[in-house]
């Protein structure tokens, strides 16, 4: 392959392209619009376009589509052709699902309302999604018939597709499929129960325990094959034993595997239609915990790099920047395949010109190499983009992404890294843990009833006498987060996946745990300590593997709660609460303070080098202005990237302002 | 009553927003869940001050508990109260799902599931009241647009802020089905330009006619009403709110095309004949797709 995924973007014959992107839909502007429309593009500073191919849209009937031979905004062929000669690398997204706000997520009809596709909630209903103008029963991604009828618009399209892909057009990556998993609904028991799911789900069993007799051990059953192994619909309930939650605990492991599964079936299907020239990357809704699992997917599924989706407000950025701070020490390239420009119209709130200016900034400081932004070219079913339906600007909004690129610049960007201190790692164990006790549920109850009334309640004792319960793990875990932004350290965020020299970056990691871990992660972690890392591990000392078998990876190591324990060259230390006094102590003894520091601690920041720059995000959290002072060792200058103000003379301490749900970004100079 | 397929264009953002924001306060209001197991109570949430002690210990009468809840926290702000059993709740709305006719559309689908919502020990709502949907009473809007529109014509929704026009909305109908939603960005800017508060509103009636080529009625009114109608939580209320500022000539509903079918208020031509009887858009250069040279409406 010509093109190899960086951690920077993608190297094409040599040459780095950063994956700075804008979305336009072909289909959805005037044909005699586009070449102004990709001229618009350019002059924002964008020189990358990405668009979905919508498999309903081009399908005319079963085995007959358009490609421009009735519509001529549907000639792809064209599309491809005009963008190569303006000198865009393209993105294509071509499903099946893409969703685009269209009423039936791009899938045709014939196969959306085909009953036998459909997913099943636990109660053997189909599941049913209403979203935009429509109500649909989503299919199943465990069906092979599925990818049967996608397989034939697939060889439709392969060879429209192939003429543009790297070196002889300007594709130079794939998107396989859109926010693959469960349809913004990944509580454990929402579904999927069809046939087709369960049949898998014994695959998944049998992969996993190899032996009847490991299952029914780990069970407490004595199933005579895999198949017989009901899948679980609800939470172990009270008087539920250990072996209730392992099999718990296997169905939210088996639905990371169903998304990692159906990936993989929908990669080998475009490498099997010849469009394996360029990389296949993937996109998540949003959220990075179970059953979505980032390091899996790029692993095991044929998929190159997987990144995450986000729309945030103004005043949301934050999870912004935690989404980038997890896909940097967690994904080949930390890029956004979908980052607001504009917004739907039907979503909880519309985002505006505040929205856009308050959030673009969000995913960089969090440490995003790649942004694509949907949409720079406004189309039926969307607002608020720099560019209208035919390319003219809308002024406002496209002076910021002007700006946006030229900061890029400003910043040499694709030669920057974060400069994290600390990492959090939300173990992948403790994150399905809590996932066993979730409630089963349908899309309207996530509509009307709020999230601590869809959890179940977790019986105590299950692992054993005093292990915290799935509740006390999101509190530590939370915990964990508000002490680093509020000390000011600059993190990463991390699950299970961190590989062994990815936690050696870090100066300590605080890692939050249940009572049973990976042998793997706990000898990852122990040898991170033993190789002179801080370890902070809670709320559990943990004692038991993953098959609730004891641990070993920890063995020797006597842990007592509050107490600094020497391992090698590093010390360890379990908390079985978080003690903000305790981590700060531990830190200071091992000599880690924060490089810059803030006077308002409510105020979060980041930092990061470029080349030999430093370069400082601070963001205001709050619906107010603040003012803050900038504090570090030695005399240095403030040199606004994107803030207003002077360049301003040596201090060793420097006051900033910040409107409200500001990001601001400034080089720091030391002065001898 | 929404069409699956129904176009959605030529929004302007603030007018959006401020419509969106209003839509969503239905679903942002202060609510007291009280959730039971066959009866037996286990929690009460607040959705602002969070867990709440148990109001009492079990359920007999839902609707009649939540109603007497509702008044006696009514004072704290609490603006709805919800007693439901989680487990019967989530199994009605699971089965209302095996009910689905994909081709219906979505608001056949979401009334289907407020009645199943409603069935015998699944949950009970206080202030008690019709299906309210982004904070529309969406049964009398079905029964209105079935009963009482023509076949093809447009709503037009204009909200005044003093003299500006703060917010609108034009709603295709087509069949006694939604088919496009629109603001009136998608007009030309000369036709809305004289458009300078309440008074002017049959202008903007025949500017909507025009562009869509059906006959139009709406609803104008000030800020201060409509924001009050969209924030009533029950039917009754928001009646009631309508009726006052109709009264006090504070709302207009010009529904001139409901008794005269094809006439608009002003139209200088007849636009709803020309739709009902099936005229081309693309044959009137007022409502054709715009050549790429020149501004379309969205350069508003």
């Amino acid at each position: 392959m010509a093109i190899k995924v960086r951690f920077n973007g993608l190297e094409i014959d040599g040459n780095l392209l950063p994956l700075f992107s804008g979305t336009f839909h072909y289909w959805r502007s005037a044909r005699e619009d586009w070449p102004f429309i990709f001229d618009q593009i350019r002059s924002l500073g964008f020189g990358v376009v990405e668009t979905y191919v919508p498999w309903a849209v081009h399908e005319l009937a079963e085995g007959d589509f358009d490609f421009g031979k009735s519509d001529p905004r549907k000639d792809l062929d064209a599309w491809l052709t005009l963008a190569h000669q303006k000198g865009f690398k393209v993105l294509l997204r071509p499903g099946p699902c893409i969703n685009s706000e269209l009423p039936d997520f791009g899938y045709p009809e014939r196969v959306l309302f085909d009953p036998s596709l459909a997913a099943l909630d636990a109660e053997g209903n189909p599941v049913v999604l209403s979203h935009q103008t429509s109500s649909f029963a989503v299919p199943s991604y465990a069906n092979e018939a599925l990818f049967e009828a996608f397989d034939v618009f697939l060889s439709a399209l392969a060879p429209v597709v192939q003429k543009h892909l790297h070196p002889h057009g300007g594709v130079v990556a794939l998107q396989v499929d859109n926010e693959l998993g469960y349809f913004f609904m990944p509580e454990a028991y929402a579904m999927d129960y069809s046939p087709a799911s369960l049949r898998l789900w014994s695959h998944f069993l049998d992969l996993k325990y190899r032996q009847l007799a490991a299952l029914n051990k780990a069970w407490g059953t004595s199933h005579k094959s895999f198949d017989e192994a009901p899948a679980p619909r609800r939470a172990p309930a009270e008087g539920a034993g250990r072996d209730a939650l392992r099999q718990a605990l296997d169905w939210v492991e088996y639905k990371e595997y169903q998304v990692l599964w159906a990936l993989g079936r929908l990669s080998e299907l475009y490498r099997s239609r010849g469009l394996g020239a360029v990389p296949f990357f993937h996109n998540f809704y949003g959220p990075w915990t179970t059953p979505f699992n980032v390091a899996d997917i790029e692993a095991d599924a044929g998929i190159d790099f997987c990144g995450l989706d986000s729309y945030p407000h103004a005043e949301g950025a934050l999870a912004a920047v935690d989404q980038a701070r997890y896909l940097s020490v967690t994904s080949r390239l930390a890029y956004f395949p979908e980052y607001g420009a504009g917004s739907w119209p039907f979503g909880f709130k519309v985002r505006d010109l505040h929205d856009q200016a308050c959030t673009m900034l969000a995913p960089l400081m969090g440490g995003a190499r790649g942004l694509n932004f949907y949409m720079v070219v406004e189309r039926e079913r969307w607002l608020g983009s720099p560019l209208d339906v035919r390319g003219r600007r809308r002024e406002g909004m496209a002076s910021l992404f002007d700006r946006f690129n030229a900061f890029l610049k400003d910043a040499d960007w694709s030669k920057a890294s974060p400069m994290n201190q600390g990492l959090l790692l939300h173990s992948r164990e403790a994150q399905q843990h809590e996932a066993a006790f979730d409630r089963p549920a349908t899309f309207a109850e996530w509509r009307f009833v709020p999230a601590e009334l869809r959890r179940s309640p977790e019986p105590a004792g299950l692992l054993g006498e005093g292990a915290p319960l799935a509740s006390e793990e999101r509190a530590f875990y939370e915990a964990t987060r508000a002490y680093c932004a509020e000390k000011h350290y600059s993190f990463s965020i991390a699950d299970s996946a961190v590989a062994g020299d990815r936690l050696q970056r870090h100066a300590f990691v605080l890692a939050t745990l249940p009572a049973f871990v990976d042998e793997n992660l706990a000898r990852r972690l122990r040898r991170y300590a033993e190789e002179g890392g801080l370890l902070v591990l809670g709320p559990a000392r943990p004692g038991l593997n993953t098959r609730f078998e004891p641990l070993r990876a920890f063995e020797g190591l006597d842990l007592e709660d509050g107490k600094p324990l020497a391992v090698g060259d590093g010390r360890v230390l379990w908390l079985r609460r978080f003690d903000e006094k305790a981590v700060a102590s531990f830190l200071r003894k091992g000599k880690v303070f924060a490089d810059t520091e803030l006077s308002d601690p409510t105020l979060e920041l980041a930092a990061h080098k470029s080349g030999g720059r430093l370069l400082l995000f601070v963001r205001n959290p709050h619906d107010t202005e603040r003012n803050a002072k900038v504090q570090r060792e030695g005399k240095f200058v403030l040199k606004p990237l994107w803030a207003s103000g002077k360049f301003l003379g040596a201090v060793e301490e420097r006051d900033v302002v910040l409107a409200p749900h500001e990001i601001k970004v400034w080089e720091v100079i030391p002065v001898s | 009553m929404l069409s699956r397929h129904c176009t959605i264009e030529d929004l302007d953002l603030d007018q959006w927003k401020r419509l969106a924001s209003l839509a969503m306060a239905h679903w942002r209001c202060r609510r007291l869940f009280v959730a039971h197991e066959g009866g037996v109570v286990r929690r009460c949430l607040d959705t602002v001050a969070g867990e709440q002690p148990l109001p009492f210990a079990a359920v007999t009468d839902a609707q009649a508990q939540a109603e007497e809840l509702l008044a006696l926290r009514r004072a704290d702000g609490v603006e709805m109260v919800w007693v439901l059993d989680l487990e019967a709740f989530h199994l009605a709305l699971s089965a209302a799902q095996a009910s689905l006719d994909p081709k219906a559309g979505i608001t056949d689908y979401l009334a289907l599931e407020w009645a199943q919502r409603f069935r015998p020990g699944a949950c009970a709502v206080a202030p008690a009241g019709e299906y309210l949907h982004y904070g529309l009473p969406w049964g009398r809007l079905e029964r209105f647009v079935s009963r009482m529109l023509p076949a093809s014509c447009t709503y037009v929704l204009g909200v005044f802020d003093g003299d500006a026009l703060w917010a609108s909305c034009l709603v295709q109908f087509q069949d006694h089905k939604v088919v496009g939603i629109s603001t009136s960005a998608a007009l030309e800017p000369e036709d809305v330009r004289d458009v300078t508060g309440l008074d002017q509103h049959p202008f903007l009636l025949a500017a909507v006619a025009n562009r869509y080529r059906r006959p139009a009625f709406g609803w104008f009114c000030s800020r201060t009403d409509f924001e009050a109608w969209m924030l009533a939580h029950t039917a009754q209320d928001k009646e009631e709110i309508f009726q006052k500022a109709l009264m006090a000539k504070r709302a207009v509903f010009d529904f001139s095309i409901l008794l005269d079918r094809g006439m608009t208020v002003l139209g200088p031509i007849n636009p709803g004949e020309a739709a009902l009887a099936g005229a081309d858009r693309e044959s009137n250069p007022r409502t054709r797709i715009p050549d790429p040279g020149e501004p379309g409406p969205s350069a508003i």
